[in-house]
């Protein structure tokens, strides 16, 4: 028996296959981005290459961090044949000491044979990169040595949290003390400005101002004083820490090479070919932590992200505390005490098609109005003395927020606004005819069940505003802020002050570093973080809706 | 019966006021703070317009002094130091009178050294070096200080000569000057009946307070007409002698001790009467006795001796009388002329604008813009000075610079060309807006072509065919593409699609030719399939048979494209494309930020699209399906034509998105604003130059405004777009209800 199949069928099935395309780009994109991002802290075997190319034979020792085709020109300049579509290999080196480039690139051709030596190590350092090679001695002292492969080992990974802590204990005290003292010679410096500024302005006379200005002085000399000495102390405690050192027998160009390399500046030391499960597992979790939890280092490629997790989740907050009560405020006016003339339909349709509006538009606005107009007005105000270096003239995360708050401030009023006009007319009406006011029956009637709607527009606000990154490139982001907006010095918040972002963070790594490739790991890392956090809202966004809304109709009736 | 308990009464009364007020309260506050709320938020719109207003202004000219010497010297050349607190004139009886430019008053007067009968001055273009001819062929240069701002910096010691004895005499010399950055000097004389001598002093500023050597040598041609105006460039590189009959000769004069005569050419068909090089030394200016202001510029030519050959740039407004003086800014590109019958006219090369026009009463012997350009000096043929103020603050900005096809320095042709900044002061700014829109449009269409049936198509198959179960599956996550961040996706594009694409374009191609095909073997599997098997799944579940097909179809396509590529391409499509279309293929091209802005625009179309077209009421839909319609004759013929209003707001919806977004083309495109309809070249949009530019622009400068004037553009079309697709979405929804 013959099928009879329905006129049009095939184009009712073509219009699923764009439907299906949407839904495998979409996944495709997350699994990428998720595969990509959770693989990028696993600990990558060191692989020994020997090489047999055109030129002599070497041998490199090195993680592969990618693996790619070689384009198709490429590989027929080289002489292979681009039919069998030759691959080659991202190879991080390490060894700055010996290499000019920390990657080099490896083509897969050139390749004789790959081992994986079980003692190979590969030791992530505070600054020069990774090292790789092979633990050759423990140098404790002058006279000092443990020659033994297996013994270094052994009483370098006893001794290597101990000092590592002690290096990091000198950090936080040069930060902490150093930076104090720099505060106060900086506030003296400041204060010396804003005399001559009032002396120039004839506000002070000559007297007093000389008076305090000797009294001034003398207090930068005698900071000048204590900073040096701190300084000292702290510079002998960390050639001390500084001592042991670990002997690398690396491979550089010419044959092995030794590297001296102190203990206390490696920050993680490990043999990847040779791990058990529980090893990786932890090394995966210290890393994981340490992306969460550590400032960035080496120009952002390494290192953690945590002072752009604090800007990102600093900037929204400030935004949505901005945003959101404003947004309320123009969505009840608009519902509530206006009679919904032509005039408050046309205001009601700009106000939508602003979320449309691009954001770089806003950004501009941002920079031209607040950094430049109104924090320009607030330098030439309050802080005369510090011009042209500008406090609030420039960009900050208040300027950045404010303008953030502008871009958001349409979903705020268009989702509390649809939550109002959900309410059945009869629940205002009856409180009205109890005898409540206008303004007791929005506050206890009106606003309660709009809750969730308000709640639902608050965090899409919050997961659009997390996502932005255009107009705070302008308004106040940086690609590192040593500073946190806010510390122990008063006003303890410095709203002035620029700040790092996980979406700025993503375009600098990106794209304005100069080793692309190799600090691509570190860009889906962070993306991977940047969706987990907006996915987080807009989930947020649906569960409070739901669970609110429950909770409410079960109250309200 | 409460009336007897005043107690009762009294907190009755009071909390009554309480209610009131605090009704009257939040009820003003409300208002105050939503009506607030929507003026700020609507002020952007007014912020941003005013912004660029000051680009529109008219420039102004005030006169401040007029400047009549006790007793009538003949003053030859006058300047002024950068503040206007000082200016300074040269006599003819060898003295330097120095006076105040806000009144106009003389201060002192100063002797130039061995000089008592000066037959010509003429000052370099910062003012700040003097050349001095005398009848006895005598030559001096003196240096003002870097600055000054009072008589007294200028003692003996603030001025310091240099003379020197031309190797030629001078009947009535005439003169140009100029000096370079390092202080270097050039200076081109000629006179009657001799041939024009060419000064250079190099090194001067090698050894403080050494005397320079000064090299002269003579310009010999055997030209009859007599030499009327001569030009040299602050480089020293270029001198143009002009003659009475029209005709200049362009010398190549790098090496001074042996000039180099590349061109005769005729710039005009009458005297050229006054000559000036414009700032940076790329354009002269030209003035004739019929009054024509022209100029002219040295473009590549690989006929002339240096490779460089004089073309004509712009004609501006002419004078009535003949040109007799010609002074050009040190800021920007204006330059200032002026005629015999007193009339003094304000240019702006880029362009070609006369910007102003004004009219004095005596014929004008000599101009001088002040270093600032915020003023000139003009001497009158009866010897007075007149000081004015100018107000030009952004000549660079008109409606023709900013659209219209101009023919910049050194370009043989008009272009259209965005280049906001150069590597040197004296830059000539590009700000053609046409690549960027150009730029703008092409990215936001290539978008639409990927998002258009992608996601109308999908909104179709979603409102119309899906099974309720599928549809709650894919409709969040399409919600949930809408919410990843463009910058996510500008990354994506750009690190991870254009690498790839790059060496596996050809995969692409086949992918999308294989793409229909694997939609139709899905469907005839699914015909084939025996019933039975078929019963498990509900109708309009055919997405399970299509995810799976798909990315079947697209894995077997990266197999067979590599041998596709070897047998059409000889194995790389991208050197194919460059030697066989002379294509230059870019990473990151546009075929790249259209897929990745379509990516971004997709869910805004496809929701909007699914809403209209869920929409449609549904016994229109059901009445077609009872009258024995086929799904798709329903969808095609009923739902389609009632929703296609609600659909088309949502593709201009997704256009204005795609206009203005910024991350992505930041990303994913080479930025660089080029003018070129080919697929394989990036491009550079509106938004993503301000995000590249506002940072660095001086803040209300003219690039500052001018990238206001673009935002102000992109603000008004997608406000406009969106508002139109807002009303027409509207209307549809009245019409759903009526219907």
């Amino acid at each position: 028996m013959k099928h009879s199949v329905p006129r049009g069928d095939t184009y009712v099935w073509m219009t699923g296959g764009f439907l299906a395309l949407c839904v495998i780009m979409i996944t495709g994109m997350l699994l990428l981005i998720v595969v990509q991002g959770i693989g990028y802290f696993r600990p990558r075997p060191i692989d020994q290459f020997a090489l047999q190319g055109d030129a002599e034979a070497e041998t490199i020792l090195g993680q592969v961090y990618s693996r790619e085709d070689i384009p198709g020109d490429v590989a027929m300049t080289l002489g292979y044949d681009p039919a069998a579509r030759p691959v080659r290999y991202l190879v991080r080196v390490g060894n700055r000491e010996l290499f000019a480039q920390d990657f080099r690139w490896v083509n897969g051709p050139d390749v004789g044979m790959v081992t994986r030596p079980a003692n190979a190590v590969c030791l992530e350092r505070v600054e020069y990169g990774n090292a790789y090679g092979f633990v050759h001695s423990l140098r404790l002292g002058a006279n000092r040595v443990i020659d033994s492969e297996i013994d270094a080992w052994d009483v370098f990974q006893k001794i290597h949290e101990t000092l590592r802590g002690l290096l990091e204990q000198i950090k936080a005290r040069e930060k902490d003390e150093l930076g104090e003292l720099n505060y106060q010679f900086e506030q003296h410096r400041l204060e010396v400005k804003a005399l001559e500024y009032r002396l120039a302005n004839g506000r002070i006379d000559s007297a007093s101002y000389e008076t305090r200005k000797t009294e001034i002085v003398a207090a930068m000399a005698n900071l000048e004083q204590s900073l040096r000495l701190h300084q000292a102390a702290l510079d002998s405690m960390r050639r001390i820490a500084r001592e042991p050192v670990l002997v690398l027998r690396a491979l550089g160009s010419s044959g092995e090479d030794l590297v001296d390399i102190p203990v206390a500046s490696i920050v993680r030391a490990y043999k990847p070919n040779s791990m058990t499960a529980t090893a990786t597992l932890r090394f995966y979790a210290s890393k994981v932590w340490e992306f969460l939890s550590d400032d960035p280092r080496e120009a952002n490629a390494e290192g953690g992200v945590f002072p752009a997790i604090f800007g990102t989740v600093m900037m929204v907050l400030l935004m949505t505390m901005v945003a959101v009560p404003f947004g309320v405020l123009a969505a009840l006016y608009l519902r509530e005490y206006t009679s919904g003339g032509a005039m408050v339909r046309i205001v009601r349709i700009a106000v939508n098609n602003l979320a449309g509006v691009p954001s770089i538009v806003f950004g501009m606005f941002g920079l031209g109005f607040f950094v430049y107009f109104v924090g320009g007005g607030i330098d030439a105000l309050l802080y005369p003395e510090r011009l042209p270096a500008p406090t609030y003239g420039t960009g900050g995360i208040l300027w950045a927020s404010l303008t953030l708050s502008l871009l958001t401030v349409p979903v705020v009023i268009v989702a509390t606004e649809e939550a109002l006009a959900a309410i059945p007319r009869g629940i205002r009406e009856g409180s009205l005819a109890l005898g409540a006011t206008k303004w007791e029956t929005i506050r206890r009637v009106v606003l309660p069940s709009a809750t969730p709607g308000i709640m639902t527009g608050a965090i899409l606000a919050m997961a659009r505003g997390a996502g932005e990154v255009a107009p705070l490139m302008i308004t106040g982001v940086v690609k590192l802020a040593t500073e946190m907006p806010f510390d122990s010095h008063f006003p303890f918040f410095h709203l002035d002050r620029k700040f790092m972002h996980l979406g700025f963070h993503i375009y600098d790594i990106g794209f304005q570093t100069s080793n692309v490739e190799a600090n691509i790991g570190m860009v889906y890392t962070t993306t991977l973080l940047l969706i987990g956090i907006i996915l987080f809202l807009n989930m947020a966004a649906i569960m409070v809706r739901a669970r609110l809304r429950e909770r409410y109709r079960t109250a309200g009736f | 019966m409460f009336r007897d308990n005043s107690l009762v009464d009294q907190t009755a009364v009071r909390r009554r006021v309480r209610r009131v007020w605090s009704n009257g309260a939040a009820g003003f506050f409300i208002s105050l703070g939503g009506v607030g709320v929507i003026i700020v938020v609507l002020a952007i719109f007014v912020f941003i317009g005013y912004e660029t207003i000051p680009l529109w202004t008219q420039p102004s000219l005030t006169e401040i002094a007029d400047l009549h010497f006790s007793h009538p010297d003949e003053v030859l050349i006058m300047g002024e130091n950068e503040y206007r607190s000082l200016g300074y004139a040269v006599t003819g009886t060898g003295e330097l009178i120095f006076f105040s430019p806000s009144d106009g008053t003389e201060l002192a007067r100063h002797r130039i050294p061995s000089m008592t009968n000066v037959t010509f001055a003429a000052i370099d273009p910062t003012q700040k070096k003097i050349l001095a001819i005398d009848s006895n062929q005598f030559g001096l240069i003196l240096s003002l200080p870097t600055t000054y701002t009072q008589v007294s910096d200028l003692d003996s010691r603030g001025i310091t000569t240099t003379p020197f004895a031309l190797i030629e005499p001078f009947t009535a010399p005439i003169a140009d000057f100029s000096v370079s950055g390092q202080d270097d000097f050039y200076a081109v004389i000629a006179g009657d009946k001799s041939p024009p001598v060419l000064v250079t002093s190099r090194g001067a500023s090698l050894f403080a307070g050494s005397t320079p050597e000064i090299v002269q040598a003579k310009l010999s041609w055997d030209y009859s007409a007599a030499v009327s105006s001569v030009a040299v460039d602050k480089f020293g590189e270029r001198v143009v002698v002009s003659t009475t009959t029209g005709r200049a000769f362009y010398w190549d004069v790098r090496d001074p001790t042996n000039p180099i005569m590349v061109q005769s050419i005729a710039l005009s068909d009458t005297e050229i009467t006054a000559t000036k090089f414009l700032l940076g030394g790329q354009v002269l200016i030209v003035g004739d006795a019929k009054g024509r202001i022209t100029t002219w510029t040295w473009a590549l030519d690989s006929a002339s001796v240096n490779g460089l050959s004089m073309v004509r740039l712009n004609e501006f407004d002419g004078h009535t009388g003949r040109v007799t003086a010609i002074a050009s800014a040190l800021r920007n590109k204006s330059f200032i002329t002026g005629d015999a019958t007193g009339e003094v006219f304000l240019h702006y090369q880029t362009g070609g604008r006369t910007l102003l026009k004004s009219r004095g009463s005596a014929s004008t012997r000599a101009l001088t813009i002040s270093p600032r350009g915020d003023g000139i000096l003009i001497l009158a043929a009866d010897g007075s000075i007149s000081i004015d103020s100018l107000y030009n603050p952004y000549p660079e900005a008109s409606l023709r610079t900013l659209f219209g096809k101009i023919q910049y320095e050194g370009y043989d042709h008009p272009t259209y060309t965005w280049q906001s900044t150069g590597g040197t002061d004296d830059f000539e700014s590009k700000f053609s807006l046409v690549p960027l829109l150009f730029g703008t449009l092409k990215g936001a269409l290539y978008a639409m072509v990927f998002a258009l049936p992608v996601a109308i198509l999908g909104a179709l198959y979603t409102a119309l065919f899906s099974h309720p179960r599928i549809r709650n599956i894919v409709k969040p996550i399409v919600e949930l593409m809408a919410a990843l961040p463009s910058v996510v996706i500008g990354f994506i594009a750009a690190l991870w699609l254009a690498p790839l694409l790059e060496t596996r374009f050809v995969d692409a191609v086949v992918i999308v030719v294989l793409f229909p095909l694997s939609v139709l073997a899905a469907s005839l599997l699914w015909r084939l399939l025996p019933h039975a098997a078929k019963n498990g799944f509900l109708s309009g579940s055919e997405l399970i048979v299509l995810v799976p097909a798909i990315v079947l179809f697209m894995i077997l396509g990266t197999y067979i494209a590599p041998e596709i590529e070897a047998f059409l391409f000889g194995g790389s499509f991208r050197q194919w494309l460059y030697e066989s279309a002379n294509v230059a293929y870019d990473q990151r091209n546009s075929i790249v930020v259209g897929f990745a802005m379509g990516f971004a625009v997709i869910p805004i179309i496809f929701t909007i699209s699914e809403d209209a077209l869920s929409g449609v009421p549904a016994h229109l839909t059901a009445g077609s399906l009872a009258l024995g319609a086929t799904r798709w004759q329903t969808a095609t013929r009923v739902v389609l034509p009632t929703a296609s209003p609600g659909i088309f707001s949502a593709a201009m919806v997704g256009f204005g998105r795609a206009v203005g977004e910024t991350m992505i083309v930041l990303m994913a495109t080479g930025n660089t604003p080029v003018l070129d309809f080919s697929a394989f070249v990036g491009m550079r949009t509106l938004s993503a130059n301000i995000a590249v530019e506002i940072p660095e622009a001086p803040y209300l400068g003219t690039l500052y405004r001018i990238l206001f004037f673009s935002g102000l553009l992109l603000f008004a079309f997608t406000f406009l777009v969106n508002t139109v697709a807002e009303i027409i979405r509207q209307r549809l929804r009245k019409r759903y209800s009526t219907i």
